[in-house]
């Protein structure tokens, strides 16, 4: 192993690329909130019954540790996850495992958005044409994506501030709600609520995408606090959002629903406008957009960095893939099935988060004593 | 500024999107705002759907309606036939009312909750009633008190979720139709000569209805199911009607004994006014209003009791004493509960007290 220190790649960024601490909050909650939050409910609550707020809080604890993980990776090797993987594996083994990831979350945006355009055709327009609709919305996040990570940053903040006032519409289930079906607590054996747990993680991922924009964050050391603070309130709003749907539906009634959160505004109704879903469903595209973006740019910069070709040219090929992909997936059995592949793949990525600090805590030490 | 032409072509993409959705103006589509069901055979429904016209006469407020009737074997075959009497597109999206035929909800009405739960146009706070005789008669028949009988019916209910009658709509319905340890009901209404009335309380198992109670017992049904905001309850007091009003009620339901054997107590606590002492001499005196207060008292909690009663022994649980045991003891056995629910004991107790008594002594 080179003995120089320059032997741990580090990355500069121009400065004028680089964003503020504070903004690490809008991206990693803009990541975790996104299509996944419209219909968790039912998929946590199939083991561990309305136990499963205890899941949700076991599982946002085990992110925190898992971010607390990423960090470590990343301060020690002082550049993403490339580097990370560089150092690690070397150059070829270690560039395949980026590109895995590249493809990882290039299925996390078909995910996303094959999810989002399946509700607008179920809840709003059955007769869409969804090659044309699918375009249309590639083309805009290309847009965004080419502008570069700063206007992506951006988007997220508007994003995170345009979903907010969404969350006090809870009020209406509430009224309608019943307290009483939250008790007894703790029903379920620990085996339920841990298959609960791992069902909730699901819903957390995104925060894995810090690997990729950590070389952007200014002041890194001070964004430690903004990135916890960040999966903190997405925990938050994801047990709100359960704790108002187990309020408001029976248990049994539940598991008959496949998007808990948009049934919850069915019930929703000002003088102005009788079905609030149809609002909705328009403004949760404010928080799928920079889900995406965010995404696809995270997917298209990983290869740029291995391979050392232009990102416009692997945005481009990756928009027209995602186009033709989307297109593919036709009926809800198919997407069911993409859901379940992808936060399948999402939990093996979790799980090598910690494989990977493990690594690189051992490769720091080893590096010490040859220094040494 | 590399790019300028691409800002202007998604803006322009985005004008052809919305042209790639067939669009109806609200004038152009025939709104349904209720429907009605009635029961043919084992297979066949007949369905009538009443669509508001909205006319483009002088008169500001003129609307009236139109009905269609037709028989198909299933919910949405009668959509379907529907559409090819009208002259305009049918849209479901403003239903306020369905109403169902007393024969067919006895029969099975599971698949047309299904088709209710599972289309995304249909909101959630619509209305669920059962009609005592045929509902293509009660819904072609022009009543004067409204516009439509649409919106006749849901004033109708409505007002009255917040006096004696207890709280509905699709969203409650669906909540103890799924639910565990709870059984549903719906408004049974009726046609009178030349208008509507609300005959009483439907109570059904599975779907299936099993049961109904006069209207006169629905306020004793709802200060068991929740709270109560301002009922009104007539009683014979010495030989003559008095009348409580302004009825507010809080319940409370308390478990006793073990998983295996419970027992529950219903505490009701009442607060209301009276304000039709009719022919009682000293009306308003201390002792007088106390004699009221323990005969009301007996009242409430003999009435609820008999309903209860009532209940066990069709072997429905409209209040929901098993999703009560569910919630508050562990691991309960919810089909030993079922066979045992019309043995357990099951106590009410009311705590009444009376505010006023109006303006005159």
């Amino acid at each position: 192993m080179n003995k120089h220190s320059s032997s741990i790649e580090g990355l500069s960024i121009p400065e004028n690329l680089l964003i503020t601490p504070t903004y690490v909050f809008f991206l990693i909650h803009a990541m975790q909130v996104g299509v996944g939050i419209l219909g968790f409910e039912t998929y946590i609550a199939k083991y561990a019954g309305f136990d499963a707020w205890i899941s949700i809080l076991l599982g946002g604890l085990g992110i925190h540790v898992l971010l607390w993980m990423i960090y470590h990776i990343l301060q020690d090797s002082k550049g993403d996850i490339v580097s990370v993987h560089k150092n690690i594996f070397g150059k070829y083994l270690g560039g395949f495992f980026s590109l895995m990831f590249s493809l990882y979350f290039l299925l996390l945006t078909l995910t996303v958005l094959r999810s989002y355009i399946e509700v607008i055709e179920v809840w709003i327009f059955p007769e869409l044409q969804l090659w044309l609709f699918t375009f249309v919305f590639v083309l805009i996040v290309y847009y965004f994506v080419k502008s570069g990570f700063r206007v992506v940053t951006g988007l997220c903040l508007i994003s995170v501030i345009l979903a907010l006032p969404i969350l006090l519409l809870k009020f209406f289930p509430i009224l309608e709600g019943d307290v009483m079906n939250l008790y007894p607590t703790v029903d379920h054996s620990v085996g339920e609520i841990l298959r609960g747990t791992q069902k909730s993680v699901l819903s957390f991922l995104g925060f894995e995408l810090l690997l990729v924009f950590y070389p952007f964050i200014k002041n890194p050391h001070a964004s430690k606090s903004w990135a916890h603070f960040a999966v903190f309130f997405t925990v938050s709003i994801y047990l709100i959002t359960a704790i108002v749907s187990f309020v408001y539906f029976s248990e049994g009634q539940l598991q008959y629903v496949i998007w808990g959160t948009i049934t919850l505004w069915k019930i929703v109704e000002f003088p102005f406008i009788e079905r609030f879903e149809y609002i909705g469903i328009a403004m949760w595209f404010y928080v799928v957009l920079p889900n995406i973006a965010l995404a696809l740019w995270a997917a298209s910069r990983i290869p740029k960095r291995v391979l050392k070709i232009k990102q416009k040219y692997v945005l481009a090929l990756f928009s027209i893939i995602l186009i033709v992909v989307c297109c593919m997936f036709t009926d809800r059995q198919a997407i069911d099935k993409l859901n379940s592949v992808t936060s399948k793949i999402g939990l093996y990525v979790l799980l090598y988060i910690p494989v990977l600090f493990v690594l690189s805590k051992i490769m720091v030490k080893v590096r010490n004593r040859d220094e040494a | 500024m590399k790019h300028k032409w691409l800002c202007p072509t998604i803006i322009a993409s985005l004008m052809l999107l919305t042209s790639c959705m067939p669009n109806v103006s609200v004038e152009d589509a025939a709104i349904v705002q209720i429907a009605g069901y009635d029961f043919v055979n084992k297979d066949k429904v007949k369905g009538t759907f009443a669509v508001a016209q909205y006319t483009k006469s002088e008169q500001k407020t003129s609307a009236n309606e139109v009905s269609l009737t037709t028989t198909a074997n299933t919910i949405k075959n009668v959509h379907a036939k529907l559409q090819r009497q009208s002259s305009r597109p049918i849209s479901t999206g403003k239903l306020t009312i369905v109403l169902y035929d007393k024969e067919l909800a006895k029969n099975d009405m599971s698949k047309f909750i299904d088709s209710l739960s599972r289309d995304p146009r249909i909101g959630r706070d619509i209305l669920l009633a059962i009609v005592d005789g045929n509902t293509e008669k009660m819904i072609k028949t022009e009543y004067k008190q409204n516009n439509t009988t649409a919106a006749y019916m849901k004033g109708m209910i409505e007002h009255n979720m917040y006096s004696n009658f207890p709280n509905t709509n699709l969203h409650n319905f669906m909540q103890s139709y799924f639910g565990k340890g709870v059984d549903s009901f719906l408004p049974l209404l009726e046609k009178v000569n030349s208008h509507i009335k609300i005959k009483g309380i439907a109570f059904l198992s599975d779907g299936r209805l099993v049961h109904s109670v006069p209207y006169s017992k629905s306020l004793f049904f709802k200060m068991m199911k929740e709270d109560v905001r301002e009922g009104m309850q007539e009683m014979n007091f010495q030989g003559e009607g008095i009348m409580m009003e302004s009825i507010n009620s809080n319940v409370d339901i308390h478990i006793k004994g073990n998983t295996e054997n419970p027992e529950f107590i219903v505490k009701i606590k009442v607060r209301g006014i009276i304000n039709e002492i009719s022919n009682l001499a000293s009306a308003s005196t201390p002792p007088l209003v106390e004699k009221m207060e323990k005969s009301f008292t007996k009242f409430f909690e003999k009435n609820c009791q008999a309903l209860i009663h009532e209940f066990q022994e069709q072997n429905i649980d409209p209040v929901g004493f098993g999703n009560v045991l569910k919630n508050r003891r562990r691991n309960v056995d919810m089909k030993k509960w079922k066979d045992q629910y019309p043995e357990v004991p099951i106590d009410v107790k009311v705590e009444l007290e009376i505010t006023e008594t109006g303006i005159s002594s």
